[in-house]
């Protein structure tokens, strides 16, 4: 009931459920596989779990099942608030092997493993839509009377998602479900994992050795060598010197969200970097925003150069979150991160698909965000502007939350367009508020 | 049983006129009795490719037998069932706990078994052991009071088939994703190989040492080759099994051949049809 109305988009959860693993660790015989594991993760969130062969990944999905005696805590805290200790958990294996002459199909999987009517039973009629309706969840429910050994790899993993999602998890555990899947394959099931995520809020943590696609699609990683050695979003771990120890040979892909950060963060601290100490002149303005991003891609190709940016965008971090006061209602985001200043918002948008385009800033006093078109999920949240701040057009596929929006002059939000969902809460500004051309899709997944 | 004779009755055979060739009316009966438990079981023992697993047992079982009629306890068949389970169960926690392979493990029990077996029946004590009555299976000779242990086996065999199937199955596609979902592997693969055994035993003096895992593997075997669906598999097991039965007893009656052996010939003939009928074949 509680999950219909979250579907419905009644409920908004804006990360406010959590699980907790608190100090795990795991011994097999007189060996230490995992120790000290602290992972916090919220709802909504894709966690990506890397790390070296035999660093514990598996291992530690098999203790949060309990398939594995473990020590330290598991804590979740659902989204009405209730503290419930035990999530329910969605797990898809590794890639099966099946006997490839099995006789048992993809409903009779489904039958043997959520219903207590044997499968040798006539089924229902109204049994088989429900289970066509849970394949359809990953658009396998055309896959329904296929044999298991006539599915591809691909196909399998997309019938084991839909397996996991029924019952509908709290936690979604994919342990390397895409190895042995082609790049094609492993990018369809990375963006189904996705939009899952945004439309059910359900949290999943994915263990992987595409760290390739991790920016795009994961909203947070965490490497994993018997114990913690990095979490956080994809670039801070991938620049991270815990992540180049383990990784040594490769090359960060830098994404487009660094490279829009790298300008926001350089017209927010109102510092022009000049061949000093980025290698590169960089200036800033509406005309020359384009000419730089440019620049930033060319130079990005140069690994020495990403690392080198990523290290400056780092320490520009730091000085920024020393200079932004902590927002009162922050809610937790990882893609979201607000930055309030005296004279200007600063909104980043974070896990952009397509294309962020976050490219008119100007510092001075407001802030124009614009035309930001997500594939997934775009949450503007607790913007506090001292003068003006207009967020426009917004488009994304999945859901769009302005919520808490205070300001002391004005707000426009215009146009937000979105496909499924849109919730625009508690609004509050001192002046004026226009709401204009706010367009409320269904509720129902892509 | 009369209401048996009764339906007997009405077919057009000279041995099913009423109180003519009993011995004959109590073998089909025990026929229909056994095909359907051994095919339901067999669409697994095949699923979880354990049809040499299932033979050891059969030497288990065998092994058993000749205990039980060494020792003619009250009813020496419960001896051998007793000595089968402590057999399959040793075999089954032995094959988890050991890194042998597989096969390597049941070779072994599987040998001793049977030499065990043959040892104490062939030596002084066990003169009175129908020795080839295990091994080649009479049904003919089945009594009134076994028949009624075969309704009873067959049926905690569907009772058990409709609260543990859907179990088995999944265990049968993933031993992994199964755990995942919270069954217990071992302790239903446990129930599954004791059931298996205490089948084997309790029909042996029928079918057979020499052909009894035929029973369980042929039908299933022959519907694999046809079947899309485990529902669809396991009904054409079933009838794959039922009809071969009644069709070897006759063929059995009228040649006078060992009934066993023949229904595994009209089985052995099922099987390859449907290979050629088959989507693989």
């Amino acid at each position: 009931m509680e999950r219909q109305e979250h579907l419905l988009g009644k409920k908004v959860c804006s990360g406010f459920c959590c699980t907790k693993i608190e100090n795990f660790g795991v011994k097999i015989g007189k060996h230490n596989i995992l120790s000290d594991v602290n992972v916090h993760i919220h709802c909504g969130e894709l966690t990506a779990l890397i790390g070296p062969n035999g660093a514990g990944k598996s291992t530690l999905l098999k203790a949060l099942l309990g398939e594995m005696p473990h020590t330290g805590e598991l804590k979740f805290l659902s989204s009405t608030g209730r503290h419930n200790g035990h999530p329910a958990f969605g797990y898809v294996p590794q890639t099966l092997s099946l006997d490839r002459s099995s006789p048992a199909n993809v409903m009779d999987l489904f039958l043997a493993s959520t219903t207590m009517r044997p499968a040798w039973f006539p089924t229902a009629r109204k049994t088989k839509d429900a289970v066509r309706g849970y394949l359809s969840r990953t658009g396998a429910e055309y896959l329904v009377d296929r044999r298991l050994g006539a599915l591809s790899g691909g196909e399998l993993q997309r019938v084991l998602l839909a397996m996991a999602l029924h019952p509908m998890p709290d936690l979604l555990l994919l342990d390397e479900p895409v190895s042995g899947v082609d790049q094609n394959g492993m990018k369809a099931f990375y963006e189904q994992v996705s939009a899952l995520r945004a439309v059910y809020d359900i949290s999943s943590i994915i263990v992987t050795h595409d760290l390739d696609l991790i920016p795009a699609y994961a909203d947070r990683v965490i490497l994993l060598n018997g114990t913690v050695l990095a979490s956080g979003t994809p670039d801070d771990v991938f620049a991270s010197s815990a992540f180049r120890t383990a990784f040594p040979g490769h090359q960060p892909i830098l994404t487009q969200t660094t490279k829009s950060n790298a300008l926001e963060l350089l017209g927010e601290l109102n510092v022009s970097y000049t061949q000093d100490n980025m290698n590169m002149p960089i200036s800033k303005g509406d005309e020359e925003a384009t000419f730089t991003n440019d620049r930033l891609v060319t130079a990005c190709e140069d690994q020495k150069q990403t690392r080198r940016l990523k290290y400056n965008i780092e320490q520009l971090k730091e000085m920024s979150q020393t200079s932004a006061k902590p927002a009162k209602n922050q809610i937790s985001k990882t893609e979201v991160r607000h930055t309030k200043q005296k004279n200007m918002a600063n909104i980043r948008l974070g896990k952009a698909k397509s294309k962020t385009d976050v490219s008119r800033i100007k510092p001075d006093n407001r802030t124009i965000v614009s035309h930001i078109k997500t594939n997934n999920r775009t949450d503007v949240s607790s913007i506090k502007p001292d003068n003006k701040t207009i967020v426009s057009s917004v488009k994304t596929n999945n859901r769009t939350a302005v919520s808490s929006t205070k300001t002391n002059n004005r707000t426009d939000v215009s146009s937000v367009k979105s496909d499924n969902r849109t919730d625009i809460s508690s609004i509050k500004t001192n002046n004026k508020t226009d709401l204009k051309r706010t367009k409320r899709g269904k509720g129902k997944p892509q | 049983m009369t209401l048996w004779y009764r339906i007997l009755s009405f077919l057009p055979f000279d041995w099913a006129q009423p109180d003519r060739m009993m011995f004959m009316k109590n073998a089909l009966l025990a026929i229909v009795l056994l095909a359907p438990v051994f095919a339901l079981l067999g669409t697994m023992v095949v699923n979880n490719k354990m049809s040499f697993f299932s033979d050891a047992l059969g030497h288990g079982a065998f092994t058993g037998l000749v205990i039980g009629g060494i020792l003619g306890l009250l009813v020496p068949i419960w001896a051998a069932i007793l000595f089968s389970v402590v057999f399959s169960v040793l075999v089954t926690v032995v094959r988890y706990r050991s890194g042998m392979a597989p096969d390597t493990i049941i070779g072994v029990f599987s040998s001793a078994a049977v030499a065990l077996g043959l040892f104490l029946a062939t030596g002084s004590a066990g003169k009175t052991v129908r020795l080839s009555s295990f091994l080649v299976g009479d049904i003919l000779s089945i009594g009134k009071a076994d028949i009624s242990l075969l309704a009873a086996l067959l049926l905690v065999v569907v009772v058990l088939w409709i609260l543990f199937y859907n179990r088995l199955l999944l265990i049968s596609i993933s031993a992994s994703l199964a755990r995942s979902r919270g069954v217990q592997v071992f302790r239903d693969e446990l129930l599954f190989t004791v059931l298996v055994a205490v089948v084997v035993t309790v029909s042996m003096p029928w079918i057979g040492l020499l052909v009894i895992n035929s029973f369980l593997i042929l039908p299933a075997a022959a519907a694999r080759n046809i079947a899309s669906g485990s529902r669809q598999y396991t009904w054409i097991t079933v009838a794959i099994s039922l009809v071969s039965g009644v069709v070897g007893l006759f063929i059995s009656y009228t040649v006078d051949s060992a009934t066993g052996a023949t229904i595994v010939l009209v089985m052995t003939v099922f099987f390859f049809i449907s290979m050629l009928a088959g989507r693989r074949g």
